[in-house]
């Protein structure tokens, strides 16, 4: 059952989670498709069930509940993301031949094998910051709001401009104020005096390290000023708001990364850890000892509030259409949600450039859909947010190196595509 | 083309009876490259810079050749010298300083653990002080990589072979560090296909390279006290799965899994667990290797690979040390020598690599050479008409000074202990500890360019904001006090003058004196008369301490600072 509501959050919960109903028909008569410009990653560290959330058969440990999209179940412990399935297209049959946490993490993180090629391959985070990146943007194109799975988000060989600001809800941009008795009246007076002092060693060395260092530290400055800044407020959030997403960090997390892409951040990655799931240390859905209990208990419960909300109020506010939304972790389970599984797992997309209420193979009856490889999700995930997936960067040397791996190869699962 | 007739060419110049020669002075060597670097310069009609300001040399040959600064009085020494020689004799100097092992050390233990980031991060220092030894004793670069590549059991060298790990030494990983490393060339890409732009390596040369090392073991040991450490062997023979293996829970291999002495498979590229073909080691380039069923298969690869006849090695090495000074190589990149990608100065190169044999693999050699160049002595300062120049070496390119280096910069100018960057913060349960300052700095990937700057608006803000507004404020105290240096070594002095529970009366230096002092520590330089006044307005208006931590932070958070001018 839903946690308790007070009467008022109930209210605008069930208004958010029911009435898109009735606003998607008036979507798909909408004529002009959105730019794509956010995408928010909800990453699932450990690896997540795919048979008590997105696709219930006979591995599940519970039964299943109808959703919004008629003949489609989702577990029985995802009642609110219920209301919300008509959003998501399910890849269920996800193949991706590496059953490692480590490894995997990194793989489905960045789309490419950890060094495959010897090249630092950037997080999938970077790489949007790459492509939908303002130079004029104030606030930093790529956070991470929790510290699960940030270990991996590394700009590679995009380099340090698109490497990623990690940080939590409501914490605000780390180093952002001075400390040790500077105060911001002393700061603005020694950047003076800096600025003063660097004039004449950077001028004849424009387009050097010197000179991008000045512009570096100019941008830091133009960020500690910025007004956008307020985008990490959580206070500034009404009470309904933090009710709908839930007071938990996941729910926070999420409201956060919704109030950063409404600021303009093209990519915020959030991630479903609670500690309470498996004790410190080890990842949430990493359940190898009472599996079934933690599922019900924890892990479902921590993920269905936040997500279903974040899809709702992704939507009321006009977001999802330009949002991608991606639900994953670095692989999915065996039945009963025993051991990890790199087959048959389910990956979940929504808002921009997908189709919603879809659903492609199952674990129960595997040949219904073709294998989804690694490459084919990004190539999926680069379709939906209007990027060719067989875009490729220049590396050193002149070599080529494609966003995706095995660019052309990579087939995008275009079933889940608008 | 067969791949190995550009490097005839490479094999007849080592048969010149100049490499049985020994080394020629380096201001010789300097002036023959010179002279090609000028001859290019003048056919294109790019005007060089004008020479490097002493402080400007003083500052980049400090940085280049020891990674530190110079002190204040060292500078003032060398500033106010009028020898025509000074800055030959400043290259010397450093050269044979005991920093001049150390900064190398770090340069190539850098390379080994990022080159190859999956191996965790093994403890690099006792490595570094091998090298550093290595390097200061004048230890051939021949004999350094041999000792690297043939190293048994528990030795520091150990560093290199560990880097290239995975579940075991990955003979694969090995093949191709060594052919970028040692050998200029991307070895490593004809691992799953041939080299894309040269066709010269197959697929059979990258495994017939990793074939010497497919015997090679990291094994856990415990000694008598139970003390664990990994040491290096040779296993009797090859198992047929070497790869790591996805599945750990898979049988080991049964006898008949081995296959013959010196002999790898070759794995599908796209699964690791098919196999296509095998192969025999080879020398690349020059044949099948025999090898016997016993003993190491790395002492023949590394005497092959380091005699002075190998067509790789020495220019390979001449090519790198060449962009640790200029930010680029002769040839660029610097892993990717070939046929089709040839040097800018193809005459420099050649001349590096012979005296590079002569004077027996010392790279100290190189670098007393290199640095006597004009070249190598230009301003970075653009003069008119050379701005778009990237590759004739018209003027110096600006160097980036990378995070962790730049931390110990501080510590060296701000008289800060080393490893006192981080504040010991109390974070909730389940909250983040902030990012250590030495890893959020450590923005450089695997041998980026050094002329690249890599750090962010995160590595910014937590200089300005964090890091320097903890270290600049007991300098400044002392700079308001004493007028004293800001370094370490007079900070250290004043401290054991002092004596627990003394008040020494220190007579303070004139304020122009103590900025004089602050500029020669942190910039090797003096203000100039702007500069001079805009920081005596600046300090008119803040009195004390304040002030000097204000100036500090200024000069410490700059542009220049932050370069190898």
């Amino acid at each position: 059952m839903a946690p308790h509501l007070s009467r008022r959050s109930m209210l605008a919960a069930s208004a958010a989670t029911f009435a898109p109903w009735f606003r998607s028909l008036a979507a798909a008569a909408a004529p002009a498709k959105a730019k794509p410009r956010a995408c928010i990653l909800l990453w699932m560290p450990g690896g997540p069930t795919q048979h008590d959330t997105f696709d219930p058969g006979p591995g599940s440990c519970f039964g299943s509940i109808p959703s919004s999209v008629p003949g489609l179940v989702v577990g029985e412990h995802l009642p609110l993301m219920a209301g919300q399935m008509h959003h998501l297209a399910l890849l269920r049959t996800m193949d991706t031949k590496d059953a490692t946490h480590d490894s995997a993490v990194f793989t489905l993180s960045s789309g490419y094998k950890k060094g495959a090629g010897g090249v630092r391959h950037p997080h999938l985070g970077a790489a949007v910051a790459f492509e939908f990146a303002d130079p004029r943007a104030e606030l930093p194109s790529y956070t991470c709001l929790s510290v699960k799975g940030s270990d991996v988000c590394t700009p590679g060989y995009l380099g340090a401009k698109y490497a990623p600001f990690v940080t939590r809800p409501g914490q605000g941009v780390p180093d952002l104020a001075p400390t040790a008795g500077l105060t911001p009246e002393r700061l603005a007076d020694q950047t003076g005096l800096l600025e003063r002092l660097s004039r004449e060693f950077v001028a004849p060395r424009m387009g050097s390290a010197a000179a991008a260092q000045a512009t570096t530290v100019d941008a830091a400055k133009r960020l500690m000023r910025s007004t956008k800044l307020t985008a990490f407020d959580l206070s500034k959030e009404a009470d309904a708001a933090h009710e709908l997403y839930g007071r938990t960090d996941f729910g926070r997390q999420c409201l956060q990364a919704r109030r950063l892409v409404e600021a303009g951040v093209p990519f915020v990655q959030v991630a479903c850890s609670p500690e309470e799931a498996n004790g410190p240390g080890r990842s949430g859905w990493d359940t190898h000892t009472e599996t079934a209990k933690t599922l019900k208990d924890v892990l479902l419960p921590a993920l269905d509030r936040p997500m279903a909300a974040l899809l709702s109020d992704l939507k009321d506010r006009g977001l999802l259409d330009t949002t991608l939304v991606v639900w994953m972790g670095e692989f999915g389970r065996g039945k009963q949600g025993v051991g990890h599984n790199s087959k048959n797992w389910t990956a979940a997309l929504a808002g921009c450039g997908v189709k919603g209420g879809v659903a492609l193979g199952s674990s129960a009856k595997p040949d219904g859909y073709r294998p989804i490889g690694v490459p084919d999700l990004f190539a999926t995930i680069f379709s939906a947010l209007g990027v060719d997936p067989a875009k490729e960067h220049m590396l050193k040397g002149d070599r080529p190196m494609s966003i995706v791996d095995g660019g052309r190869n990579a087939r995008p699962v275009t079933d889940a595509l608008a | 083309m067969r791949p190995w007739l550009s490097t005839l060419a490479a094999v007849a110049l080592l048969a010149d009876p100049a490499f049985a020669a020994p080394p020629r002075p380096p201001a010789e060597v300097a002036a023959e490259l010179d002279r090609e670097i000028d001859r290019r310069l003048a056919e294109a009609k790019v005007p060089p810079s004008p020479p490097a300001s002493d402080a400007e040399f003083l500052r980049r040959a400090s940085l280049d050749l020891t990674g530190r600064l110079p002190t204040p009085e060292r500078a003032v020494v060398f500033l106010d010298s009028s020898d025509p020689d000074k800055r030959g004799k400043l290259v010397d100097e450093l050269v044979d300083s005991p920093l001049y092992g150390q900064r190398f050390a770090a340069y190539w233990a850098e390379l080994f653990v990022k080159r190859n980031d999956t191996a965790g991060k093994p403890n690099a220092a006792p490595f570094r002080e091998w090298l550093a030894g290595e390097f200061n004793r004048g230890a051939g670069w021949d004999e350094v990589v041999a000792a690297m590549l043939t190293v048994q059991g528990d030795a520091p060298e150990k560093l290199f072979l560990l880097t290239n790990k995975e579940r075991d030494i990955a003979p694969n990983r090995v093949a191709g560090t060594v052919g970028a490393l040692f050998m200029g060339v991307q070895l490593g890409c004809a691992e799953c296909h041939r080299h894309p732009v040269t066709k010269a390596w197959r697929r059979e040369d990258f495994w017939g390279t990793a074939a010497f090392f497919a015997r090679t073991r990291a094994t856990e040991k415990k000694d008598a006290k139970g003390q664990k450490s990994v040491v290096i062997e040779d296993a009797g023979e090859s198992p047929r799965a070497f790869v790591a293996r996805p599945d750990p829970k898979k049988p080991p291999p049964a006898p008949g899994d081995f296959l013959p002495p010196g002999v790898v498979e070759i794995p599908d590229a796209t699964d690791p667990m098919k196999r296509v073909g095998r192969a025999p080691a080879v020398y690349l380039g020059a044949g099948p290797a025999d090898l016997g069923p016993t003993g190491s298969h790395r002492g023949p690869f590394a005497a092959w690979l380091t005699a002075p006849a190998n067509p790789f090695f020495a220019r390979a090495f001449a090519n790198r040390t060449w962009s640790v000074f200029f930010a680029r190589g002769l040839v660029t990149p610097v892993d990717d020598m070939h046929a089709d990608n040839p040097p800018s100065h193809p005459g420099a190169l050649d001349v590096l690599a012979r005296e590079l044999a002569a004077a027996g693999f010392d790279g100290r050699h190189l670098a007393r050479s290199v640095c006597r160049t004009r070249a190598y002595g230009r301003s970075s300062a653009a003069a008119p008409g050379n701005e778009n120049d990237t590759t004739l070496l018209s003027r110096m390119p600006v160097k980036a000074v990378r995070g962790p280096a730049l931390l110990d910069l501080h510590d060296q100018v701000l008289g800060t202990p080393r490893g006192s960057i981080d504040p010991q913060v109390k974070v909730a349960k389940g909250e983040p500890k902030p990012t250590a300052t030495r890893d959020l700095l450590d923005t450089a990937g695997y041998d980026e360019s050094p002329d690249e700057y890599t750090a962010g608006v995160p590595q910014a803000l937590r200089l300005m904001n964090t890091v320097l507004p903890t270290r600049t404020a007991a300098a400044a105290a002392m700079i308001a006090r004493t007028g004293g240096p800001a370094d370490k070594a007079a900070k250290d002095a004043e401290r054991s003058v002092k004596g627990p529970g003394t008040a020494v009366p220190s007579q303070p230096l004139p304020r122009e004196r103590a900025v004089e002092r602050v500029y020669l520590a942190l910039l090797s330089r003096r203000p100039t008369p702007a500069e001079a006044s805009a920081v005596a307005a600046f300090l008119d208006a803040r009195p004390g301490a304040e002030g000097f931590d204000g100036l500090l932070w200024a000069l410490a958070s700059s542009p220049e600072f932050v370069s190898v001018p």
